[in-house]
């Protein structure tokens, strides 16, 4: 558990950071209507209701995902992690949004927990995935059938897990970018935008 | 007469009435008779209607009649009065002769009174003659009414005679019919009982059966019971046997109960000797553990009795033994204890260790800083060196510019400038001199070496660019790194196998197999269709079952057109029959065998043509109608000039021309 009281450790960073991740794609996936509204229900967490998958196959995927980045965040060998959109009709890429993740490596040698309280860190979260909630207001609307794909930017020389694969950046050729808040728990700071392919007018 | 005959009528009519209500009941029975009274009765009614209504004119006229009886006696009356009262004066005028010549004119006037009276009672007569004419009339109109009133009665009573007779024939017939129903009831009666006699035979047969069932069943049975009655006889017949077999059976059996009995008890004994063995045996091999025991035993008093003297100690009870070992318990005690205050110690100073290290590490940072410091007041020294020199070159040319214009000018206008100037120079100097001297101070004298100013000025103009450079590629990188892109050397993406995106362009790639393959199939299917033939078989295997059934329409289409095919056809050779047949005739009666060549032209070939050539033509000329023909030249009509010109040309008779033809050839056919 994260509820330390004395501060924040390595792992409690860790657990944090793999749970924004969670709520983060969640809410992506809602506000972009990458899947339809009535299979997400209603949670709250930070003090705000946010939409939460009910769709189990959608569930096993980003529980797989970010039980694996919490490992690797415990590691400290995780650089990005990016949230593809692309277009099932045209395999376009749409949009994509992008956290930095820095890990402070000195965590890893000394085991004495950093002074933070988890509320500060709360707020931050919370005002992160307000903006990306309000960012629809300036992102294209996604009109055509899309399909979401996460991607992890690790170390080159980690070892690859099972089932994971080596992929292409998927990067957006003309696109527009938006940097939104970042966070920081005093070991992984987590730097948050959104890339979005430039609508021609 | 009328009156009487009308008095007879009535008499008849109520008779009749009566009649007529009577059979009413009776007829309603049987036959169809009220059907036709009702009509009758209403005949009747509208004949007594007309009757009394002939009854009422009657009256009238008798009322009319009496009238005029009245009348005519009111007129006698008056006549007999007027007779009196000319007989009274004819006797008063003996009397009254000498009245009358008074009385002349008295009579006169009385006379012409009665003249006038008379006349008047002529008009009265005349008139109450018209109205007797006109009663006479109406009197035989009455009558003639009343005739046709008789005449329909006769008709009536004729009517009512028919009916009558076709009543009384209607009851014989009823009374015959009656009498065959009387018949046939007792015919009923008879069948019945007979049936009754029947059904009470069937019964009995029934019975009769039931019991021969009874008898068969009860003759199985026995025959069954004969079977066992043999079988037991055979079996009895064994009996005898049997009986010596079981005295020797039971005798053995004696005999083994016997021998159980014995057997038991052997038995028992075996067992007994069994478990006495089996103890003995346990016996043997707990005294063999036992003296093993014994031995380990010994042996170990042994060891112990020897460890007084292997340890060396004073031991020769087990109490000195225990003595001993409370005694290395507490040593063992005691060197744990200095253990633990050791290890603690160690962890105290591993502790102080460590801090001294993060005091040595801070140090360190502290050391680095401090070095960063003084790096940056070393540059900054060179930086104020260079200034100076800088200065000192500008005061050297401010020096020279001073001497210049000392000698260069002799006005002692500028005097106070220059001076002025001059002081404020040599402040300059003197300050920077002090700025100098603190820095010196300050700082090492390290001295870099003059470098030259042109070299400077290019090093920072390379700087700067290499700066904006920088700026550059940071920006681009930055936005590099915005938009996702990596280091290969340092970094690779990943991502799962199994993400949404595969899988939906897996689903996606499905759906569209599974599409183009179903548009396949609906292709092939519409070819056959279109080609009308059956329905193609269904595509199972792919799941996509294409069964459309025609539809009812084309169906019904389709056998409409093979119908109208086959007619057709029908009508084809019935066609071809007949005009064959219509073409033979016609060759046969005529002669001539007529064949359509082309378009209006008829050609026609003699049944006795010398050579197969020889034919006529023939062109149908005016519009539509054929009537009108027309002879074209042929070979063989050259040789028949004589004919054309006969026929054709004057007879203009086609026909007489073909016949002379037909002739000719015959002729010639014959003869040769």
């Amino acid at each position: 558990m994260t509820s330390t009281l004395k501060g924040i450790t390595l792992k409690g960073s860790a657990e944090l950071v793999a749970e924004f991740f969670s709520f983060g794609i969640n809410s992506i996936l809602y506000q972009r209507g990458i899947y339809p509204p009535e299979t997400f229900s209603r949670v709250t967490q930070y003090d705000m209701s946010l939409q939460l998958t009910t769709d189990t196959k959608l569930k096993n995927y980003l529980a797989n995902v970010v039980s694996q980045l919490k490992e690797w965040l415990f590691d400290c060998t995780v650089q990005k992690l990016v949230l593809v959109i692309t277009c099932l009709e045209t395999n376009e890429v749409l949009e994509r949004w992008q956290f930095d993740i820095a890990c402070d490596k000195t965590a890893k040698e000394s085991s004495a927990p950093r002074d933070k309280s988890i509320k500060s860190i709360q707020e931050e979260i919370r005002s992160v995935i307000r903006q990306i909630t309000a960012s629809v207001t300036f992102l294209p609307l996604l009109e055509t059938a899309c399909s979401f794909d996460l991607l992890v930017y690790t170390d080159k020389d980690l070892e690859v897990p099972d089932k994971w694969e080596e992929s292409g950046p998927q990067i957006i050729d003309q696109s527009e970018v938006v940097r939104l808040r970042s966070f920081t728990t005093s070991i992984h700071k987590v730097n948050s935008m959104v890339a979005y392919k430039r609508s021609d007018f | 007469m009328d009156i009487d005959d009308d008095t007879t009528v009535f008499a008849t009519l109520k008779s009749f009435k009566n009649f007529i209500s009577l059979p009413d009941a009776s007829l309603n029975q049987g036959e169809p008779a009220p059907a036709q009274s009702n009509p009758l009765q209403r005949q009747y009614r509208q004949r007594i209607e007309l009757l009394e209504a002939a009854e009422k004119v009657q009256s009238k006229t008798q009322q009319i009649h009496e009238d005029q009886e009245k009348r005519q006696m009111a007129m006698s009356h008056k006549r007999a009065r007027i007779e009196l009262e000319k007989v009274a004066s004819l006797r008063l005028s003996v009397r009254i002769s000498k009245r009358l010549e008074e009385r002349e004119v008295e009579s006169s006037k009385s006379l012409s009174e009665q003249v006038e009276a008379n006349r008047a009672l002529r008009r009265t007569q005349e008139t109450l003659n018209l109205r007797i004419m006109e009663r006479d009339a109406k009197l035989n109109a009455s009558y003639q009414t009343v005739s046709i009133l008789k005449d329909e009665i006769r008709e009536l009573k004729q009517q009512i005679q028919s009916k009558q007779n076709i009543i009384a024939n209607q009851t014989l017939a009823t009374q015959g019919l009656q009498e065959q129903m009387e018949l046939q009831q007792r015919k009923y009666q008879e069948v019945s009982q007979r049936c009754q006699d029947l059904q009470s035979a069937s019964s009995t047969c029934s019975d009769h059966e039931l019991k021969i069932k009874d008898l068969e069943r009860k003759l199985a049975l026995q025959e069954q019971d004969v079977v066992i009655v043999k079988n037991i006889k055979s079996e009895v017949a064994k009996v005898p046997e049997m009986e010596k077999a079981l005295r020797q059976l039971r005798e053995e059996n004696i005999y083994l109960r016997e021998t159980r009995e014995n057997v038991t008890l052997l038995k028992e004994e075996t067992e007994g000797l069994r478990r006495k063995v089996e103890r003995m045996e346990k016996l043997k091999e707990e005294m063999v553990t036992m003296e093993l025991e014994k031995e380990k035993i010994s042996q170990k008093l042994q060891a112990w009795e020897n460890l007084g003297q292997s340890t060396g100690l004073d031991i020769q009870k087990p109490e000195d033994l225990s003595r001993e070992v409370i005694k290395i318990q507490q040593r063992e005690i005691a060197l744990k204890q200095q253990n633990y205050t050791l290890t603690s110690g160690c962890r105290s100073v591993e502790r102080s260790k460590a801090d001294l290290q993060g005091e040595l590490l801070v140090q360190r940072s502290k050391a680095l800083e401090e070095q960063k410091k003084r790096e940056t007041q070393e540059s900054l020294v060179r930086r104020l060196q260079k200034r100076v020199l800088l200065l000192t070159k500008e005061r050297d040319g401010m020096r020279s510019i001073l001497e210049s214009y000392d000698s260069e000018l002799s006005t002692n206008d500028y005097t106070p400038q220059l001076t002025r100037r001059l002081r404020e120079a040599e402040d300059v100097l003197s300050k920077t001199q002090n700025h100098n001297a603190e820095m010196e101070v300050r700082g090492d004298t390290v001295c870099r070496s003059a470098v030259d100013k042109d070299r400077i000025e290019e090093l920072e103009a390379e700087r700067q660019r290499l700066e904006e450079q920088n700026n550059v590629l940071e920006l681009r990188l930055e936005r590099h790194d915005l938009e996702g892109d990596y280091d290969p050397v340092k970094t690779k993406v990943l991502h799962l196998g199994q993400n949404p995106t595969s899988m939906a362009k897996k689903q996606r790639l499905e759906e569209v197999e599974a599409l183009r393959e179903e548009v396949q199939c609906l292709r092939e299917h519409l070819r056959s269709l279109q080609t009308g033939g059956a329905v193609p078989a269904a595509v199972g295997d792919l799941g996509v079952t294409v069964n459309l059934p025609p539809s009812q329409e084309i169906l019904d289409l389709r056998k409409q057109i093979e119908s109208a095919e086959l007619k057709n056809q029908r009508l084809k050779e019935v066609f071809q029959k007949k005009i064959q047949e219509f073409r033979t005739v016609c060759y046969v009666l005529t002669g001539y065998q007529i064949d359509i060549t082309t378009q209006n032209q008829y050609r026609l070939t003699s049944l006795y043509a010398e050579h197969m050539d020889d034919s006529l033509l023939f062109k149908s000329t005016g519009p539509g109608s054929h009537g009108n023909m027309q002879l074209m030249e042929t070979d063989f009509s050259r040789t028949l000039g004589e004919m054309v010109d006969l026929h054709l040309h004057h007879q203009k008779s086609i026909p007489a021309f073909l016949s002379a033809v037909t002739l000719d050839l015959f002729s010639r056919q014959t003869t040769m």
